[in-house]
């Protein structure tokens, strides 16, 4: 006889086997094998084989039934409760499996794609294997890696672990990553080293690589704090090449060179006793004196040729770097790095030609149809006196951003003057007088002397000549974003790195100073660590389900949130310190080149993880107040429970932050999955509630919606103007310490009104609004390229192509991605169709 | 008869430069074909514009330092009685005394040429500052056109015109 185990695998018969499995049951039930068990079950076994063909195929469920039964028949009630058990047991972990196996089953497939990130194309190879891979690293890191509360608010919808997919092997998030370091000092990989850039080209195209290396070691996005005053050394470097090759081509000598034969390497040394020559012919000049400003001290022939050179040149670098990161796939194929860049402050002439480069690549669009660039995400840098009003420096830009901004909803808009960041400036500046103020007397009178002989260093530590601290802000402190709305808020762990800098300096360590890393208000080399959500509106049906008849569903919703605010901030310790207690090796890159700061190799990776930042986030704001009082922020009564609940969780983040020295913050959550994934969850838990699950639309009827609306957002069907809607989330967001967006929906016919554009943009910023954008609809038909908007089931208008054929541009969580009627998950392409126009009407 | 509003939008961006108020007029015997608004050909719907209730709204809606100016369209403002015109241009000089810095911006049918032959509409214009006039032509439509729906109609400045007494457009994209 044969038998045929659960796999389909056919083995010989064999009794040893089922003997084993009764020693082991008697044995964990601790009695001995009675006697003659054995004996006798061999007996009835061979029994039933005798019956069967010597060819048959037996199941096993089969024997185990004869096994069970004989148990019983035998009495030993207890061995069979056992096995009985057993088999269960078995049976669960066999299921598991099996699911696990559908899982990987159906990701590897590639059919049912679910969208959880319009940028990851879940439907390539890359995407497959990296969607199976998830199914079991997400299962490892609920079992394995975290606290049972940490697990059971996760899967009870109440507190969200955000890539669960790459907990396990311990990635952090994101990056702003320190561009000024890595351009001028090179940077290593596993398999060479790249030297440090000389020309603006260069520059522009290390940038992509970089950014991409990055992001390979980490689950979220990258960004460039402030790209346009980065660029200025290696503009200036091109534009000393340029001026000095104007020079040598009015030689003689060089029409005589056979350019045709002659070994690279002569050509070089010909070129580099030209340029010494060049030198000696100007005595006058040398290589700082190379800046467009320096005008006077340049013949004005080869400067006019020069700087037409480096325009070329920035346009074309600019370009190219906009086609790498919209082609060099990441993370195995299946999804371009999250990159964004922040510009528009830089008054000096090298900064402002890299800015309208900027600009001018992002209007003209990419590829034979200049469609719209999806990363970069640009984000302009408004600043008061530079940029924001006619008469400032770069106010041309601003309006050139606006242009590009109602064509290509990119640039979004930073505002550097937001209340917050000014705090984290002059917080930062304080502590730093404070503690020099501290230093003894002698240290003090030593500091002065070493600044006066090393006036260099006066900039790095914020001092003048007397101690006193001083208040330039540096181009890396200036506010800026990830492209989704993450900000590197004050580093509560920065002065730690500071004392140590000041330290090494008494001592004339001048190495160990860190030049780099000078402020706790600064972006560069920092970013998120972990988010975790809070799923606002389960926290509001557990208070109305567990408040007492006389009691306050308000009252209780907050002493659960408080609660479980604590358990999110435990949840994200956990999570830190496991991230925390992987190798560098793990992020080589990262750890070797210094793209995190404040690395200390004798502290582990935590003496860089720790400047980066939690963040505790939340959904859903608006069904939250409509659950609890029947109201959302748009009412004086709903604005007011609203501005509580943020008080809560920025006191709480605030203390989090002293207790722990980690740096916590509140966050208000792009939640692109979860929004879609939360609110499924919660319906099928808690049915249909108005304002929740559905609300009533203009003709009565009720619309579903697939969504949680995001974080402190006005609902996106709320009719009312711009005006009026940045009023309302101006009130929220200056808790958000961890970074929040608003958004305008407009028509396309702002593309003819920038003048409009500038009056929103404008009332925003004065209104402290932080981060700002414009989802303006961005339609291309696919036959004729016609771009414009074109109303869903319209054809278009130039055409006539059906409106299937319509690629349809929106943004989502900050950033862009392709047709999203195809690349949005389900939940966020119904909120896409929710989303009106900001306008109000009145009607007599 | 007296001119009624149908309807107040803002901020307006597609009529007119900035954020503007548009005030929707009842009343249009033109009839366009492939007109953009034939729910406002009716005359007599709406409410007067001289009435407490439109002013009121209108004037705290513009009352707003991002309110660049008004919007005058429907309808048609210039298709409609002397009284009705003659309210239109009462509104148009308290409107123009209480903000002189905002701009008014008036959308007809009809023909700039023609128009300042009426006294009433050539004080109307007087006090104005564009005119986007002409029909909508179907077959003169083009996409994506600045502020207007076909290519004949033009966006004069009426400063510059009624003081060259020659027609000056607006240069748009």
């Amino acid at each position: 006889m044969k038998v045929e185990k659960r796999d389909g695998a056919i083995q010989q018969y064999n009794f040893a086997k089922i003997e084993s499995a009764v020693t082991k049951v008697f044995s964990a039930i601790g009695e001995d094998v009675p006697e003659k068990f054995i004996e006798q079950l061999k007996e009835h076994f061979d029994n039933i084989i005798a019956k069967k063909d010597p060819d048959y195929v037996m199941p096993i469920e089969n024997i185990q039934d004869t096994l069970r039964d004989f148990f019983i028949k035998k009495n030993k009630t207890k061995a069979a409760e056992t096995f009985i058990l057993y088999r269960k047991k078995r049976e669960e972990i066999r299921e598991e499996k099996s699911w696990m196996t559908k899982e990987i089953a159906r990701k590897l497939s590639g059919k049912d794609v679910e969208n959880q990130n319009a940028n990851l194309d879940e439907a390539s190879f890359g995407g497959r294997i990296g969607e199976a891979a998830r199914v079991v690293t997400k299962d490892f890191a609920l079992k394995n890696c975290m606290s049972k509360t940490t697990r059971r608010n996760h899967e009870e919808n109440i507190s969200y672990v955000h890539d669960l997919d790459s907990y396990a092997v311990g990635m952090h998030n994101c990056d702003s990553i320190p561009f000024d370091k890595e351009l001028a000092d090179g940077f290593n990989t596993r398999q060479t080293d790249v030297r440090g850039a000389k020309s603006i080209n260069t520059a522009t195209q290390l940038i992509a690589v970089i950014f991409q290396l990055q992001s390979l070691q980490q689950f979220g996005g990258v960004s460039a704090t402030h790209i346009d005053w980065t660029m200025v050394p290696y503009i200036r470097k091109s534009f000393q090449k340029h001026y000095i090759a104007e020079y040598i081509k009015e030689s003689d000598e060089f029409y005589n060179l056979d350019l045709f034969n002659m070994p690279m390497s002569e050509l070089t040394k010909w070129t580099e006793k030209q340029i010494v020559n060049f030198f000696m012919d100007y005595p006058e000049l040398g290589d700082d004196d190379f800046t467009f400003a320096n005008k006077d001290k340049f013949d004005p022939y080869y400067y006019q040729r020069a700087i037409y050179a480096t325009r070329k040149e920035i346009y074309q670098g600019v370009e190219g770097l906009y086609h790498n990161l919209n082609t060099l796939q990441s993370r195995s194929g299946n999804q371009l790095p999250f990159t964004s860049i922040n510009y528009g402050t830089c008054t000096l002439e090298e900064g402002r030609m890299f800015t309208r480069a900027l600009i001018e690549v992002s209007i003209e669009g990419l590829g034979r149809h200049n469609k719209t660039s999806i990363f970069p995400c640009g984000i302009f840098q408004y600043k008061k006196g530079i940029n924001d009003k006619p008469g400032t420096p770069n106010y041309d830009l601003k309006r050139l951003a606006l242009k590009s901004s109602s064509m290509r909803l990119y640039p979004n808009y930073a505002n550097c003057d937001w209340s917050n960041q000014v705090n984290w400036f002059k917080k930062d500046r304080a502590d730093k007088q404070a503690y020099i103020d501290t230093l003894p007397d002698s240290d003090r009178e030593k500091l002065i002397k070493l600044l006066e002989e090393y006036p260099e260093f006066k900039d790095v530590f914020d001092l003048d000549g007397e101690l006193h601290v001083t208040y330039n802000e540096r181009p890396c402190e200036l506010f800026s974003t990830m492209g989704c709305r993450t900000v590197n808020g004050l580093d509560v762990n920065y002065m730690e790195e500071y004392r140590r800098s000041i330290k090494a300096f008494l001592e004339k360590r001048f190495d160990d100073v860190n030049t780099t890393f000078v402020s706790a208000a600064q972006k560069d080399g920092r970013g998120n660590i972990a988010p975790a959500t809070i799923i606002l509106p389960t926290i509001a049906m557990m208070a109305r389900e567990s408040v007492k008849e006389d009691g306050n569903v308000v009252d209780e919703f907050f002493k659960i949130l408080e609660k479980k605010i604590e358990e999110t901030k435990d949840g994200l310790i956990e999570r830190f310190r496991w991230i925390a207690s992987q190798s560098p090796k793990s992020a080589t890159f990262m750890y070797e080149n210094g793209t995190m700061e404040g690395y200390h190799p004798e502290e582990g990776i935590i003496s860089a993880l720790k400047h980066g930042t939690l963040t505790i986030g939340q959904l859903g704001i608006s069904e939250t107040l409509y659950l609890l009082i029947g109201e959302d922020q748009c009412s004086p009564k709903g604005m007011e429970l609203a501005k509580k609940i943020e008080k809560l969780y920025t006191n709480k983040c605030n203390e989090f932050k002293a207790k722990y020295s980690l740096n916590f913050g509140n966050y208000y959550t792009p939640a692109e999955s979860l929004c879609y994934t939360a609110m499924k969850k919660f319906r099928t838990k808690y049915g249909e509630i108005e304002n929740v699950t559905y609300y009533i639309n203009d003709k009565g009827e009720k619309e579903y919606k697939e969504y949680f609306t995001n974080s402190t957002h006005v609902p996106v069907y709320k009719k009312m103007s711009p005006f009026k809607k940045i009023d309302i989330e101006s009130e929220l967001s200056g808790y958000s310490t961890a970074g929040c967006i608003t958004y305008i929906e407009i028509t396309h016919d702002i593309v003819n009104n920038i003048d409009a554009l500038e009056k929103i943009l404008d009332y925003a910023m004065d209104h402290d609004i932080p981060y700002q954008a414009f989802n303006v609809p961005s339609d291309e038909c696919k036959d004729c390229h016609y771009q414009g908007y074109i109303p869903i089931g319209s054809p278009c208008p130039k055409c006539g192509a059906p409106s299937d054929h319509i690629d349809r541009l929106r943004r989502v969580t900050g950033y862009l991605t392709g047709n999203y009627t195809t690349a949005f998950n389900e939940g966020k392409q119904d909120e896409v169709a929710d989303r009106v126009i900001h306008k109000e009407t009145y009607d007599f | 008869m007296p001119m009624r509003v149908l309807t107040l939008t803002t901020p307006d961006i597609e009529n007119g430069f900035g954020c503007r108020v548009t005030i929707w007029v009842a009343g249009c015997n033109r009839h366009c074909p492939g007109c953009h608004n034939p729910h406002t050909w009716a005359y007599n719907q709406g409410k007067e514009l001289l009435s407490k209730e439109v002013l009121n709204k209108i004037y705290s809606l513009v009352d707003k330092d991002y309110i660049q100016g008004i919007t005058l369209s429907g309808g048609d403002p210039f298709d409609q009685d002397e009284t009705s015109l003659e309210e239109l241009l009462i509104f148009i000089k308290q409107f123009k005394i209480n903000y002189p810095d905002k701009d008014i911006w008036i959308y007809s049918g009809g023909l700039y040429e023609d128009f300042i032959k009426n006294d009433t509409i050539r004080e109307i214009l007087l006090w104005s500052d564009v005119l986007v006039d002409g029909p909508f032509i179907q077959e003169k439509k083009l996409l994506d056109l600045p502020f207007r729906g076909s290519i004949n109609q033009r966006i004069i400045d009426l400063k510059k015109s009624l003081f060259t007494d020659t027609i000056v457009e607006i240069p748009v994209n």
